[in-house]
């Protein structure tokens, strides 16, 4: 008996941070409004309204460049907790209606509605849902753009042909002529390195991709070439990923209000960063064998510098203790725009009671301050030496601040 | 013009609809607001504390204001008006 074919959706939210803005603020819409940090102070365009696209703002963009570019642009400070709780109710509206979701970014997920859906008209209808709970539960103008497909490359492909609010389709037997026109670089996994390398080969469409023999692509791309090779003729996987894995690296990294240079304004910082990569290792069971310190000059360009543990750790100030050397080395030469510090080679925490009296003390001191931290709040204890700095919540990344 | 944080406590006028408030007017200033939509609702925690968002308007203003259930009392904490 043939395998039922898979019906996969993709579900991604329009402007997701602008439109939630959009929502709670009614003067807010129509406008070009681009959501970052303070108005005022040095930030990126983390989501820009469609008006404001229109425009030429672009995500990513830095405010004083977006505004250059659109004068009338309105920068709203991001409310990272308002989006955190609509992506929640998102999820949940999406958990009603499929047997796995996925989720692969604050405002992005797949869902696998094979058996809900039965056919492709189920799935239609189960978009159609989707949409009419978000607007019965976050408000009309909170909308996503949805694309069905057998697989997850596609779907993704065929919600991205229609924005904002799309509904897009893609059987099997449509998936070369819908490719044919569409461009590289709006294939996942396409970005724009290989786009200019295939372009140098000659390859600047969808159809002279398809046309290109697997063993060329191999030969010039690796085991990239393969995938090349099968996303030009609409094949991908249908099995959507299972539960988060365990993460094999935890870190933060944190824009400064202004280029540094002196070590004492750094400092602070760099000691919540370590902190609280610390207290996410133990909330994981995870203790870290070795670390990167991350760093950004006002040239823009990022480096970072690597150190091995003695034993793995869990504890936030023995990355300070490693990567600080690394920073003020830094700072000697460089001004400073961003500062990181990840966690690396990570294995299961076991409990060792340590020979040496003042790590058994440190070792039993920090369960007592998450619990601390988990009950009443990540700002409930500082170390001294970062009292002076603060790490304002970000509209950005993959998580939210205050759920990690 | 953006949004202006003012983070003062207030006075608010609600009905009880079921298990949800909706504020219906709120006195801020010696001046009463009436509530036209509630836009917007959000919870966060802070610490033990649960808060509530409410993004309401009028026809010219939007205000966001702040339930503590821990104490019930009512913050302003941001307006923008067109």
């Amino acid at each position: 008996m043939p395998t039922k074919q898979r019906l996969i959706m993709h579900v991604d939210f329009n402007a997701y941070f602008a439109s939630v803005e959009q929502q709670a603020n009614p003067f807010l819409r129509g406008k070009a409004i681009g959501v970052g940090g303070k108005p005022g102070h040095r930030s990126v365009v983390t989501t820009a309204s469609y008006t404001a696209k229109d425009k030429g703002v672009k995500t990513a963009m830095s405010s004083w460049e977006a505004l250059k570019v659109c004068p009338d642009l309105e920068m709203i400070d991001g409310d990272p907790r308002k989006y955190s709780e609509m992506t929640d109710r998102m999820l949940d509206i999406m958990h009603r209606y499929a047997s796995h979701v996925s989720q692969t970014s604050i405002d992005e997920a797949y869902l696998d509605v094979t058996h809900q859906a039965e056919d492709w008209m189920g799935a239609v209808g189960i978009a159609l849902q989707i949409k009419q709970n978000l607007k019965d539960e976050i408000g009309p103008h909170v909308t996503v753009s949805i694309g069905i497909a057998a697989n997850a490359m596609m779907a993704k492909i065929a919600g991205g042909s229609e924005k904002p609010n799309g509904l897009t389709v893609v059987r099997p037997s449509e998936h070369k002529a819908f490719l044919n026109n569409i461009s590289l670089i709006d294939i996942p996994g396409i970005g724009p390195r290989i786009l200019r390398r295939l372009e140098e080969m000659g390859i600047t469409s969808v159809e002279k991709l398809r046309a290109t023999p697997l063993a060329y692509l191999t030969k010039h791309f690796k085991q990239y070439g393969p995938f090349l090779y099968n996303a030009s003729r609409g094949l991908g996987t249908s099995q959507l990923d299972p539960e988060p894995d365990t993460p094999k690296s935890i870190g933060h990294c944190y824009t400064l209000p202004y280029d540094i240079y002196s070590p004492l304004v750094v400092r602070g910082t760099f000691i919540r960063l370590c902190e609280r990569v610390g207290y996410r290792l133990r909330k994981h069971g995870l203790a870290a064998r070795s670390f990167a310190v991350i760093h950004r000059s006002d040239t823009l360009q990022f480096s970072s510098q690597h150190g091995r543990f003695d034993a793995p750790t869990q504890d936030g100030l023995l990355f300070y203790e490693m990567g600080w050397p690394h920073i003020t080395r830094y700072l000697s030469k460089y001004r400073m725009r961003l500062v990181g510090i990840r966690a690396t080679d990570l294995v299961p925490a076991h409990e060792q009671l340590s020979s040496n009296k003042t790590e058994r003390k440190r070792a039993q001191l920090l369960p007592a301050l998450d619990k601390l931290r988990n009950k009443f709040g990540k700002n409930t204890w500082t170390r001294a030496a970062a009292m002076r700095s603060q790490l304002l919540e970000r509209s950005s990344g993959w998580h939210f601040d205050h759920k990690i | 013009m953006a949004a202006e944080w003012v983070n003062e406590p207030v006075e608010v006028r609600v009905d009880f609809c079921g298990k949800r408030v909706v504020p219906r007017a709120m006195h801020w200033n010696n001046k009463l607001y009436p509530i036209r939509n509630v836009n917007l609702v959000h919870s966060t925690h802070e610490g033990s504390r649960k808060l509530f968002f409410f993004s309401v308007s009028d026809s010219t203003n939007y205000f966001k204001l702040q339930l503590d259930t821990s104490n019930l009392e009512w913050k302003l904490v941001e307006m923008y008006a067109d």
